[in-house]
């Protein structure tokens, strides 16, 4: 190319150089930032009013938490009308059914009854509603770094059977043959959760994902800066994703044919080791399991430039994409106050689940339950069945979770 | 700020009898505690720069301007602040985003050719008026990615490495990038050398 042509491309943008913001931009920056106090203004009203409307709310609280014996927090699930939108064009707000319960088992799920078992429980027995019994979760009371992996009953959070104590355990991830996979010390450990036994150790791997067949293990190679999938049977390594330009992944997902992997997408200014500045460069990408070479290679172009403001993929059984969204920074973690549906065919967003302070979040085998961690003071797992919106506290999970998968 | 402002609002007891005058001054205090002086003060410093990138990016003046109003609405909403070295690359990069997402919504709702589909043909790009106008043309008919890169690197002047980070690509795709918007554009305004 020769540099005349440079030269002229860089001339063509002296117009772009020299223009100017318009007067009083800054003004109606302020008016936007103003815009969301605007239903507080609508809501000037009478103080009967205001006192009749505080009734209705608490008595309308109380009802539901005595409809649902006090340990369930109803979630509303709004419908949005126009995708784009940047305000979420709520509309409309409906309370989810709960689940009927059944004592139908889940293929995939592990068991409460294996040889091994440090704890026993003597709970009476749960009504299960088609959710596998355990929960693989990371433990980090303190914070500090030196956690624990443990096995939760999933319907009370009961800690069921330590399988690690006092190591450095990050990320866990369960295969369908009940293979946990876990990261420990920037390794990717396999353990078999029956005899306990260290099965295999997959050294700079990190957040690790088994795919739906358990035949692959996605992983972030973080000598390298590569998203990777392994053949677990041949030991062979493809590239997903090559070096992401400063960025690093968090979570990683499968969707439920294999065919996508989604990648949580962290800014440069905001790494899980730094755990400092703005989350909002955060977002969710979709990349093909097999690229034709080691460049991002999106799914759609509906999804070509990923979830902004999205973190923690799963993909649900009904075929949509689950991301937490509505970001902050919580101490060392990035949290979100929503849980957004999309929809993979269309690229638009299905609708919205208002929750708190929710991070990782985990698909079961089936796709029909979700977990999501919550973190902040009270760390503890919460639980929605992967259609609906309504979360479940799970009341004995012990304090400090930072991951859980099942 | 005194607490939390629709919990006073339902608080009777605490409401003097001007009440509209009292939620106006919550609402004040939100405000005040928002930081306006500080985001001000960034919006002075950067403000101006992120305009123009957004109107070379999108060659729309007004469309810029909501760039740019976007991107302080996210900075004034981040928890914490990027260091004043990394605030001019994080607004940058905001910025970037912010376009991407407007060209991906128009793809969406079928007001703009996704990328590399029904590009102008030579023929349109040289009936444009002048070589300015074909210059534009051209550029406009470049993927999305393509022409980002071109601006990133013939208007803010970045490598490809600055390139890279802002749009969180490899460097290696920065060069492809840069090397296919070259060779198109350089095709594409032959005719009118």
């Amino acid at each position: 190319m020769t540099s005349d042509f440079d030269d002229e491309l860089r001339a063509h943008f002296d117009v772009a150089r020299d223009a100017d913001l318009p007067a009083g931009s800054f003004d109606r920056l302020v008016d936007r930032l103003d815009a969301p106090l605007a239903p507080l203004r609508a809501r000037r009203m009478p103080k009967l009013l205001a006192l009749a409307a505080a009734i209705v709310l608490i008595a309308g609280v109380a009802a539901v938490a005595a409809a649902q014996g006090g340990g369930d927090h109803p979630q509303s699930v709004h419908s949005v009308d126009d995708p784009t939108s940047t305000t979420g064009a709520t509309t409309t707000s409906t309370t989810r059914p709960h689940h009927t319960t059944t004592t139908e088992r889940v293929p995939g799920s592990t068991t409460t009854t294996t040889p091994g078992t440090t704890t026993s429980t003597t709970e009476p027995t749960v009504e299960r509603d088609g959710r596998p019994d355990t929960i693989a979760a990371v433990v980090d009371p303190d914070g500090d770094g030196a956690g624990s992996l443990v096995v939760l009953d999933s319907s009370t959070g009961k800690v069921l059977r330590t399988l690690v104590a006092d190591q450095v355990v990050d990320d866990v991830d369960v295969a369908p043959d009940g293979t946990i996979y876990y990261e420990s010390d920037r390794s990717v450990v396999a353990l078999d959760p029956d005899s306990g036994e260290q099965l295999a150790t997959y050294p700079h791997m990190r957040s690790p994902e088994v795919s739906p067949h358990g035949s692959q293990l996605a992983s972030f190679d973080h000598v390298l800066g590569t998203v990777s999938r392994l053949e677990l049977a041949s030991r062979q390594r493809k590239n997903i994703l090559g070096d992401m330009g400063g960025n690093v992944p968090g979570q990683l997902a499968w969707s439920r044919d294999g065919g996508i992997l989604a990648i949580e997408d962290v800014g440069p200014f905001e790494s899980p080791d730094q755990g400092d500045g703005p989350p909002s460069l955060r977002r969710v990408i979709l990349t093909d399991p097999n690229p034709y070479d080691d460049q991002i290679d999106m799914i759609d172009e509906s999804f070509a430039h990923g979830i902004d403001d999205a973190a923690s993929p799963v993909f649900p059984a009904d075929g949509s994409l689950l991301v937490v969204s509505d970001l902050s920074q919580d101490g060392r973690h990035v949290v979100g106050d929503r849980m957004d549906a999309w929809d993979l065919a269309s690229g638009q967003k299905l609708g919205e689940v208002s929750v708190s302070d929710v991070s990782g979040l985990d698909a079961s085998a089936d796709g029909q339950w979700v977990i999501a961690t919550r973190e902040g003071k009270r760390p503890h797992v919460v639980m929605t069945p992967a259609a609906a919106g309504d979360l479940q506290d799970l009341s004995r999970a012990p304090e400090g979770i930072i991951a859980a998968a099942w | 700020m005194t607490g939390d402002p629709v919990t006073e609002m339902f608080d009777v007891s605490r409401q003097p009898s001007g009440e509209v005058a009292r939620l106006d001054a919550v609402i004040a205090d939100v405000g005040d505690e928002t930081g306006l002086d500080r985001l001000r003060e960034v919006y002075e410093r950067h403000a101006r720069d992120l305009f123009r990138l957004g109107f070379a990016l999108t060659g729309d003046r007004d469309l810029a301007e909501d760039l740019v109003h976007d991107a302080f609405v996210r900075l004034h909403r981040a928890p914490t602040e990027p260091s004043a070295e990394a605030m001019r690359a994080y607004l940058r990069r905001i910025v970037v985003n912010l376009v991407r997402d407007h060209h991906r919504r128009q793809v969406v709702a079928g007001r703009s050719r996704p990328e590399g589909e029904d590009a102008p043909s030579a023929e349109a790009v040289a009936d444009a008026a002048d070589r300015s106008a074909a210059v534009d043309a051209a550029i406009a008919a470049l993927s999305h990615r393509q022409r980002i890169c071109i601006v990133l690197h013939y208007f803010e002047g970045l490598t490809d490495a600055e390139i890279a980070d802002a749009i969180g690509i490899s460097v290696g795709s920065v060069k492809t990038h840069l090397h296919r918007a070259r060779a198109t554009l350089a095709r594409r305004l032959e005719g009118l050398r």
